[in-house]
């Protein structure tokens, strides 16, 4: 009972600390998330279209850059929810505000690509260019239907088509194939120059706020991607401390 | 004490060995499925307003939409009032798949699939979400198996692949 316990020291102990530590480490990263990331959610899609000027855009011309999609058709007006002038808006707002040193694209889909023409995109795309002077890329896409059925559906999963209830009406008038509309619900997708996913806002009212926070996430995590901080950011990917 | 080994049987060792370690084996396999896989109690990551599900979004008009070719979601939602499933008769054509979006728009519900891996907890103001490959024909069953109310049985539907 007296006698005193004394502390021998030996190699097994250290393994043992040194375990536990890496263990505490992993644990504590895991709760108190000190970097957050935004999730790598899918792939985006790969395509290969023409834009408003009739030049060709393809998804590798948008590696390297941050770039917000939107999806309308120009024939969207009454209660057709067109996100085209908020992306006029957010484009505005990264000129301004955005982090410097990184690119920036936008870049609209036509859901309509049977009438929406690369000559009517340009009819249509001519006011939110013109207004004002941003450096900010956008393009206003469209393809052949079956290709913008894949990417649209098939990569961004939006779904669309035209109004059924239209359809029928259009039938008994005269001007049947030219005037219908298309059913879609609004959103926009961020994507990553790696070219993936990695926010998606199935909403018309999108802040502003909410695309510069999220590209603020980005920007730190591309400037934080190399050495040991690109490791504690591959971590949080791994540990999923998402904001 | 003494600083004597203290004897232990070793049947009991051994007994003691094999429950350490799968003590161990289920703190890396919770760890794992929980942060890294992702696997976790329902959260509130898609959420979704429950009274108005029902009214606006892809819930006001449930059922199978093709995304492109052979890739289809199919939105379901689940009723107290009356019980139901909307909708109760679905048909996909084979090998499609399938992404399943299924919320409740007044209390909890589940949705079970019959021969696949889909059972959700299907609760108000959340959406549970799965994909699904079907590969072979046939009906596929679903059922409500959380009990909801009084017409909790009537909750059923069948998904029939050709």
């Amino acid at each position: 009972m007296s006698e005193k316990k004394t502390f021998k020291f030996s190699w097994l102990h250290l393994f043992y600390a040194f375990i536990a530590l890496v263990v505490v480490s992993v644990v504590s990263f895991a709760v108190f998330q000190p970097v957050k990331v935004l999730p790598r959610i899918s792939l985006a899609p790969g395509y290969a279209f023409l834009n408003q000027n009739n030049e060709s855009r393809t998804s590798e011309d948008y590696r390297g850059k941050l770039t917000l999609y939107n999806f309308t058709y120009a024939n969207c007006d009454g209660d057709c929810p067109d996100t085209t002038e908020k992306m006029q808006e957010i484009r505005g707002e990264i000129e301004k505000s955005a982090p410097a040193g990184i690119d920036y694209a936008l870049v609209t889909v036509t859901l309509d690509p049977e009438r929406d023409t690369p000559e009517k995109l340009g009819l249509f795309a001519a006011p939110y260019l013109s207004t004002d002077n941003s450096t900010v890329s956008w393009d206003f896409i469209t393809g052949a239907p079956l290709r913008v059925r894949y990417m649209v559906g098939g990569g961004f999963n939006l779904f669309y088509e035209r109004d059924p209830s239209e359809e029928s009406e259009g039938q008994a008038s005269s001007d049947q194939e030219s005037d219908y509309e298309i059913k879609f619900f609004p959103l926009f997708v961020l994507v990553d120059g790696w070219g993936i996913i990695r926010a998606e806002y199935p909403t018309a009212n999108l802040t502003v706020e909410e695309v510069l926070d999220d590209i603020n996430y980005l920007t730190v995590e591309i400037n934080n991607s190399e050495g040991a901080a690109g490791l504690a950011y591959e971590a949080a990917h791994l540990f999923r401390c998402y904001p | 004490m003494s600083s004597e080994k203290m004897h232990i049987d070793p049947y009991e060792k051994k007994f003691m060995v094999i429950g350490i370690v799968v003590l161990v084996v289920f703190a890396i396999s919770i760890t794992v499925a929980g942060f890294m896989l992702g696997i976790q109690v329902p959260s509130p990551s898609q959420l979704i307003d429950p009274n108005t599900v029902a009214d606006s979004g892809p819930y006001a008009d449930p059922g199978l939409k093709e995304l492109s070719p052979g890739n289809y979601e199919l939105y379901i939602l689940a009723t107290a009032s009356p019980w139901r499933f909307y909708p109760e008769e679905v048909s996909v054509p084979v090998g499609a798949t399938v992404t399943f979006h299924v919320t409740s728009a007044d209390v909890q519900h589940g949705f079970k699939l019959q021969d696949t891996n889909i059972n959700f907890m299907v609760l108000p103001g959340q959406q549970s979400t799965l994909t699904y490959t079907f590969e072979e024909t046939g009906e596929y069953p679903y059922v409500c198996t959380e009990y909801c109310g009084v017409g909790h049985q009537n909750m059923y539907g069948v998904i029939t692949v050709e």
